[in-house]
């Protein structure tokens, strides 16, 4: 029945052997001779350290069979990737690409296999690039040790000498450290090379490795170019017209997706230029030809030109990035439409505010503007996403959530909204809720990253039945509120929303850990009477007006956030803090007549401020490989929305919107 | 006996037992009828609403209000005499060694490689010579870790792994059912792997067991927790052991009904139990499920005076996985032990159905209704709707009104009870917020209802080790996800 033997617990690890720390690239071509000795060679170089031998092998003759009689005699340490008639693309530079693409180590010597490149020098070049953390490693012979010995003729050594010189002429900086930047023998990082990028053609690869894959940190190590001891030379008149061809190409190509942050900018307002063009192109052509009404047209030539914008700094300025065509096409849209109106507002603000003259205010705008859509076109749309480190992401990920869940209860209680919105600037009657709401983000933000003592379980049913419960609370108060006036209703309907949407979109752990957001809101029910306790100050003779009420209220958010961060004895020193700020706010408000909002806003920020310092996310220990529990949110997402949209729908009719007086 | 003979009992024993296995929720007459009084439900719900509304109303009263009432009188019946079996500790060390039976000790275990170690230390512990103890370790083949840690710590010839063969249901019933084909002993019980067993258990259970006499099959040990101070959630639920092994079912005992046995620490006949076609393995409390088939087959149980610490469940969620499993086996043992009602009756009497519906099925729907009524009575404080004015009707709003003020108070009270009974003055304070508690036992209950009809058979295992300073990360491959939310 029941097999008790413990011989079926023996898992099978004999078959596996330890992954190489070294792959040696031989590209080979018609030299069988070359192959035992280069095979016994390299291993007794190399000694102990586990090494694979990757032989390329472009031959018609029997050199395959050779190599795969080392494979056989040596397993594991010696492999062949034999090109076909056909598909030997790139000549020995592709060969040596494929060995790239093929190596499993995490570096790869190449070098060619007829023993002119001393095998005792490949580990040098190994050290070299550990102890100076090198990208690559370049065996020289032009250093002050290394000589040629191999070249035969002074015409083949102008020529080799030469092309380096040319080479080095048209890559002064990137060559700045390598003296001979034609050696077919080096070292490389695999991690630093993407064999995609590659355009083999033919001559030596290390150039082609060193300018497409923009290598930087390369150092050199000298050795003596040996005798050829077998197979024929690939050196040629031929191939030097080639390789001039080749450097030509190479060159090009680096102006496009610039390194340097001035490239990359020039590269933008260029793009940006023709982008002008091509807007006034589509205006004149739907407006003209088209007889589209004109806005009509100006929109869809903004569009047309974002299109054209976008596929020029994809394709020639902009490196990808990480993230895939599509978001980045999405994301480049969605900013350059938003920027738009940002643009609109700058010009009004410098026009309306700042008393600037309206073409010289349009230059500042653009130039604001420009900068802005740099910085976030490089960081958003083609920027890193942080995949190494997923705990990052996880944290934006739930702070993006958050703000989903909060921007969902605005739709689901639009009569709060409203009631915010209206007379903010008077001191309405949602001015109660600014403090709280303020300490209320910084704590929930605080408290977004799960600490390492916290146990990794989670259940998805819990998530689902708690926000149901949530939800169905929040629905009932939203229902039973008896009018849309006093937020006293809403305020616990927009909460207990907000804690279903924390539920389903983080967890139930992860909002308990940020349960003590939840409270300060509760203090706006208190009383919507928002010059209740007001004090009247006369200090020196300067008369101000204190809200009483705003102030008790930031002291109680601060002793929450203080509580929620067990730092209740850091309360006392804020809260003289925030008297101070207050009585420098009511001066403010009585000498220059500021907006009374003003005091609300300073303790706002100060309450927010304290309340983010104590409960700052403790810096966490090396990431652990286990994914931190996100709930699905695509369910969880749909699900608020709709709940949201009734709720909204609701209560709309009841509404009637204020809009806000600016000051 | 021919072939045909032997093949055709053997049919009959499997059809018998799939008769009383959870393998499948519901029998099929029971699925006809219940589409029937849906349907019946449904009709008469469109014609009469209101009418409908108030039977339901009247009926979950009356029934919340008899599953309160139950347990009050279990309590008071537990307080008069003692019905817990007492064996002292000179009697359990009086008898020699050579008297002593094999005892078979079968502990199921899946990846808790961190515990095996002090699992092996309080196995040594128990007072009981090594040549008669027969402990098996009861593992899962894809869980090598675990494995390997058995491997390393096993400390003598009486210990031995069983790596039971993969196979479905992955569950601790059909391990331990592999390890009693296994077990060489007399007598057999069941550890967890975290489990601390009073050292002289297995003898007091030997004394208890031959006192008694061959009517009793089994008896169960009393549970607690070695870790009752770290939380609110552990005390509450230390507080709740404290009435379920102390007052609850010595009552059971006392009234002459089945007991349904806890996880851990009961002791069996073997042979009796191999009879009974031990564990179903499809029940995931097959232990309640078990203490119900002994009643029905005419065996006695007994609640042995001797506790066997636990590792209560600190977290939140992890404690509601492991609440809602039980409900949801306790739900599943009420709907297959109703599957031939008129057997039941005749097998367990009006005692055992009435233990049945109040205890068995009670508990989980009690939990459940909870959030109902509550929510009921919140909203009628908070907008006072008309409709619940015609919904309650007079006698049974009073039923209502009597479990809202006196129900509620009652059970707060038998909390208060056991923490006398536990001598621990301290968990009072715990025992007075024990709404608390059923709110967190409502969310397990609606859990429970929700997975007994998506997903009856799932295993939700508990995670243990929360208890360790450090927290270590369970470690592993992830569990199985439950099921996505809708």
């Amino acid at each position: 029945m029941a097999d008790i033997s413990p011989s079926s617990l023996e898992t099978a690890h004999a078959g596996m052997t330890a992954p190489p720390s070294v792959t040696v690239v031989v590209p080979t071509r018609n030299e069988a001779d070359n192959v035992v000795p280069l095979v016994d060679q390299v291993g007794a170089a190399f000694g102990d350290l586990p090494i694979e031998i990757l032989f390329v092998d472009d031959s018609d003759d029997e050199t395959p069979a050779t190599v795969r009689a080392a494979a056989e005699r040596l397993p594991g340490r010696v492999r062949l990737l034999h090109r076909p008639p056909g598909e030997r693309d790139g000549g020995l530079g592709g060969a040596v690409t494929a060995g790239l693409s093929a190596a499993r180590a995490p570096w790869v010597v190449v070098m060619d296999g007829d023993l002119q490149h001393p095998p005792r020098t490949a580990p040098e070049l190994l050290a070299a690039g550990r102890s100076a953390t090198a990208q690559a490693v370049v065996a020289s012979r032009y250093r002050a040790r290394g000589r040629v010995d191999g070249l035969d003729g002074w015409w083949r050594r102008i020529v080799s000498r030469g092309s380096g010189l040319l080479a080095k002429a048209f890559f002064p900086r990137r060559l700045r450290a390598v003296s001979d930047p034609m050696s077919g023998f080096f070292a490389v990082r695999r991690d630093a090379v993407r064999p995609g990028d590659l355009r083999p053609d033919g001559y030596k690869i290390l150039l082609e490795v060193l300018v497409r894959n923009r290598i930087d940190r390369v150092t050199e190590v000298s050795y003596t170019f040996g005798q050829r001891a077998a197979g024929e030379s690939k050196t040629s008149v031929r191939e030097g017209l080639r390789f001039a061809r080749h450097l030509t190409a190479l060159r090009l190509a680096t102006l496009l997706r610039p390194h340097s942050t001035l490239g990359r900018m020039t590269g933008f307002a260029m793009a940006g230029a023709t982008g002008t063009a091509v807007n006034s192109l589509a205006l004149w052509a739907l407006g003209g030809p088209a007889h589209l009404p004109y806005l009509l047209a100006a929109l869809l030539a903004v569009q047309v030109a974002i299109l054209w914008n976008f596929a020029v700094i994809d394709r020639l300025v902009m490196p990808p990035g990480d993230h895939r065509f599509g978001p980045r096409f999405g994301r480049f849209l969605l900013l350059n439409n938003t920027l738009t109106p940002v643009h609109l507002g700058l010009l009004y603000a410098f026009v309306r505010w700042g008393g600037l003259h309206y073409l010289g205010a349009n230059v500042l705008a653009i130039v604001l503007v420009f900068a802005l859509r740099y910085l976030v076109t490089s960081a958003w749309v083609y920027g890193a996403s942080p995949a190494g480190e997923l705990n990052r992401m996880v944290r934006r990920t739930a702070q993006t959530r958050l703000l989903l869940a909060v921007l969902l209860a605005a739709v689901a209680c639009p009569a709060l909204l409203t009631i915010g919105w209206g007379e903010i600037w008077e001191r309405g009657h949602a001015v109660p809720l600014i403090i709280p709401v303020a300490a209320s983000v910084a704590l929930a933000l605080g408290r977004a990253r799960p600490s390492h003592g916290e146990p990794d379980v989670h259940d998805r049913q819990v998530d689902g039945l708690l926000a149901f419960g949530f939800l169905g609370s929040a629905a009932a108060l939203m229902l039973l509120a008896p009018t849309p006036t006093p937020i006293t209703w809403l305020v616990p309907a927009a909460l207990s929303y907000v804690s279903a949407a924390a539920v389903l979109l983080l967890g139930t752990r992860a909002a308990a850990r940020m349960r003590f957001a939840l409270l300060p809101p509760l203090l706006a029910m208190v009383s919507t009477d928002a010059t209740a306790f007001s004090t009247t100050l006369r200090v020196a003779g300067v008369v101000a007006t204190v809200p009483g009420l705003a102030v008790a209220g930031a002291v109680v958010c601060l002793l929450i956030a203080g509580v929620a961060a067990s730092r209740v004895r850091a309360v006392p020193l804020a809260v003289v803090v925030l008297a101070v700020v207050t009585f420098a706010a009511a001066i403010l408000t009585y000498r220059f007549g500021a907006p009374p909002i003003l005091i609300d806003g300073l303790l706002a920020v100060v309450v927010a401020g304290f309340a983010a310092r104590w409960n700052r996310p403790e810096t966490l220990p090396a990431l652990s490989a286990r994914k931190r529990y996100l709930p699905r949110g695509r369910f969880a997402f749909t699900t608020l929305v709709a709940v949201a949209v009734v709720l909204g729908l609701l209560a709309y009719p009841h509404l009637t919107w204020h809009a806000a007086v600016l000051g | 006996m021919t072939i045909n003979q032997a093949l055709r009992t053997g049919a009959a024993a499997n059809e018998l037992r799939a008769r009383y296995s959870a393998h499948v929720t519901l029998s099929k007459p029971q699925r006809y009828g219940l589409i029937a009084g849906l349907v019946v439900l449904a009709v008469v719900s469109v014609l009469r609403p209101l009418f409908v509304l108030q039977a339901v109303v009247a009926l979950v009263t009356v029934c919340y209000g008899a599953a309160i009432a139950f347990r009050v009188l279990l309590v008071y019946v537990s307080g008069k005499g003692e019905h817990r079996i007492q064996v002292s500790d000179e009697d359990a060390r009086a008898v020699p060694d050579d008297d002593l039976p094999t005892y078979t000790v079968l502990v199921p275990a899946y990846r808790e490689p961190s515990v095996i170690g002090a699992l092996m230390g309080n196995l040594d512990a128990l007072a009981y010579p090594h040549g008669k103890l027969d402990i098996i370790l009861l593992l899962e083949d894809d869980d090598a870790e675990t494995i390997a840690a058995a491997e390393a710590s096993i400390t003598g010839d009486h210990v031995r792994i069983l790596v039971v063969p993969e196979s479905l249901p992955r569950t601790k019933p059909k391990a331990c059912n592999v390890g009693l084909v296994q077990a060489r002993g007399e007598f057999v019980t069941i550890y967890d792997a975290e489990d601390i067993p009073d050292p002289l258990q297995l003898r007091r259970a030997v004394v208890a067991l031959r006192r008694l006499g061959h009517d009793y099959v089994c008896l169960q040990a009393e549970l607690g927790y070695f870790n009752t101070d770290q939380n609110r959630i552990t005390r509450w639920f230390a507080l709740e052991y404290a009435t379920w092994f102390r007052s609850l079912l010595p009552g059971l005992v006392a009234l002459r009904m089945p007991v349904p046995l806890g996880g851990t620490s009961n002791h069996f006949r073997t042979r009796e139990l191999r009879d009974l076609g031990a564990w179903d393995p499809y029940n995931v409390t097959e232990d309640a499920d078990l203490g119900i088939r002994l009643a029905r087959a005419g065996f006695k149980v007994g609640v042995l005076a001797s506790v066997t610490l636990e590792e209560a469940n600190s977290d939140f969620i992890n404690w509601v996985k492991q609440r809602s499993r039980w409900y949801k086996g306790y739900l599943m043992t009420w709907l297959v032990h109703l599957r031939s009602p008129r057997n039941t009756y005749r097998q367990l009497g009006w005692r055992g159905l009435l233990c049945l519906n109040l205890f068995v099925g009670g508990t989980p729907l009690a939990a459940l209704l909870n959030a109902v009524l509550w929510a009921t009575t919140v909203l009628w404080f908070l907008a006072h709707p008309p409709i619940m004015q015609e919904v309650f009707i007079p006698p049974f709003y009073y039923v209502g009104l009597f479990c809202l003020i006196f129900g509620n108070a009652t059970v707060i009270y038998l909390n208060v009870l056991s923490v006398r009974t536990m001598d621990r003055p301290d968990l009072l304070g715990t025992a007075l917020l024990s709404p608390g508690y059923w709110a967190m036992m409502s969310l397990a209950g609606a859990k429970a209802a929700w997975q007994l009809v998506f997903k009856p058979s799932y295993w939700e295992k508990t995670t243990h080790g929360l208890h360790l300073p450090t927290a270590p990360q369970p470690s592993g491959p992830p569990l199985p996800e439950v099921s996505d939310v809708g």
